[in-house]
């Protein structure tokens, strides 16, 4: 095998290439060619349009299911979720009060903060969750639905992006966020209008180096803000905001 | 592709999507709508798999990885070139190929009878225009000439290359990839003429 097809061969071979039955060497050669030639690509793809009709639907299984789910939900763990808790260090320090603290902050995240998934801390990102952000942000931005918010500094630099969506899901992108040294996290906060008047509530811990993340809050939200704290994160920021902007 | 959710959907919200809105949900991580994208396909991609695999626990393999793959990277998936239930069988069968034509699969499978059947019409419940076009398709694929639909019966459901095809059915590889191509495309044409030019508008 392995010489070069003619067109009129790799032609002749639309068919048994869409139902998977060529050799390796000549699905190599074929893709190439559909790579180059529609009407070739609309062929095989009318084909296997047609081939998938022919199957009996039926629902996936509970049990197909529940294996997917954790497959899925075992990725997450690998990268980055920050939900804010009791740091490990802090049982050499803590005092009652501390402790109290720490409590608070944890049940103030767990309210705020549904989920926060970052991309990328210490560890390497994985390519796949890092695609899949990247699909989710674009998405995001093509709701029509959809705000953005661009996070200036003091300069007016803009240093992080935040596209927010009705349901509360939110995406940050970093622009110009420099990565920080160990010990310290980036932390978004979200600007929000409660009872009492404009209040800042976290919105998620995003690691020292982060690339992308996704967040959820629920809340009448006018703008994000980021500031630098030291890990694990704080219940208010402790340091001058980073950057800053309104939801458009 | 915008996804109506402004609120978190219900289960009823996300069985009303079409499926290029549950791909966007998907993009967004939404757990429910990959959900339904293994309720509407997820036995159906086993029950691919398992014709050509013969063996269920590699067949919910194939599923299984079909539908993470889809998860971890919907881009994928190209709307322009088809609906998503095409991609997803072609995903399965692609893969499920691969697995059969390795050694240890392909000598389970040379136990198997030479002629694969093509299977009962089953219950399909979600839609009727589900029902038609999968109807349509069968009868197109049953009004091709017997060496035709052997052919591709075969290679699409024997998981075979037209040369392993052309050897069983013991007919030079020239006459059976021309069966191939000339069958495929006269079910094409005969679901054209019943109107079938897109199985999915509404997708």
């Amino acid at each position: 095998m392995a010489s070069e097809l003619s067109r009129e061969e790799l032609d002749s071979l639309l068919g048994a290439y869409a139902l998977d039955a060529v050799d390796p060497e000549e699905r190599e050669q074929i893709s190439r060619y559909l790579a180059r030639d529609p009407s070739a690509r609309a062929e095989v793809d009318e084909t296997r349009e047609v081939m998938s009709l022919l199957a009996d639907l039926e629902e996936g299984s509970p049990a197909l299911w529940t294996r997917i789910q954790e497959e899925i939900s075992r990725r997450p763990d690998a990268t980055n979720v920050h939900p804010l808790a009791a740091p490990a260090g802090s049982r050499r320090s803590s005092s009652p009060r501390r402790a109290l603290a720490l409590v608070a902050a944890a049940a103030a995240f767990v309210f705020a903060l549904a989920s926060v998934l970052v991309l990328s801390d210490d560890g390497s990102p994985d390519a796949d969750r890092q695609a899949q952000l990247r699909a989710a942000v674009e998405a995001a931005r093509d709701d029509p639905e959809a705000r953005e918010a661009a996070l200036a500094d003091v300069d007016g630099e803009v240093r992080a992006t935040v596209v927010y969506l009705d349901d509360g899901t939110g995406y940050v992108t970093n622009t110009a966020l420099d990565k920080l040294p160990r010990g310290r996290t980036y932390q978004l906060w979200a600007m929000v209008d409660d009872e009492t008047g404009p209040a800042v509530v976290s919105a998620g811990v995003l690691g020292r180096d982060v690339e992308l993340a996704a967040f959820h809050f629920d809340g009448r939200v006018r703008g994000f803000a980021i500031s630098t704290e030291k890990a694990p994160g704080a219940l208010a920021p402790h340091e001058p905001l980073t950057a800053e902007g309104s939801l458009a | 592709m915008t996804l109506p959710m402004s609120e978190h959907p219900s289960d009823d919200d996300v069985r009303a999507l079409s499926d290029a809105r549950l791909v966007v949900g998907i993009a967004r991580m939404q757990q429910d709508a990959l959900a339904e994208v293994h309720r509407r396909y997820g036995g159906a991609l086993v029950g691919l798999a398992q014709r050509l695999l013969r063996n269920p626990t590699l067949a919910e393999d194939v599923a299984q990885e079909v539908l993470v793959r889809l998860w971890r990277n919907p881009t994928a998936f190209d709307p322009e070139r088809g609906s998503l239930r095409s991609y997803l069988f072609a995903q399965t069968h692609g893969r499920s190929v691969d697995l059969v034509r390795t050694e240890q699969a392909r000598r389970s499978r040379e136990e198997r009878s030479a002629r694969l059947s093509f299977p009962e019409s089953g219950e399909v419940e979600r839609e009727a225009w589900l029902l038609f076009v999968g109807a349509q398709a069968r009868a197109a694929l049953d009004s091709l000439s017997e060496p035709e639909r052997a052919a591709i019966e075969l290679a699409y459901f024997g998981g075979l290359t037209y040369r392993e095809v052309a050897v069983q059915l013991e007919e030079p590889e020239g006459t059976i990839k021309g069966r191939i191509r000339a069958g495929l495309a006269r079910m094409r044409a005969t679901l054209r003429a019943e109107g079938i030019e897109d199985p999915w508008p509404a997708s």
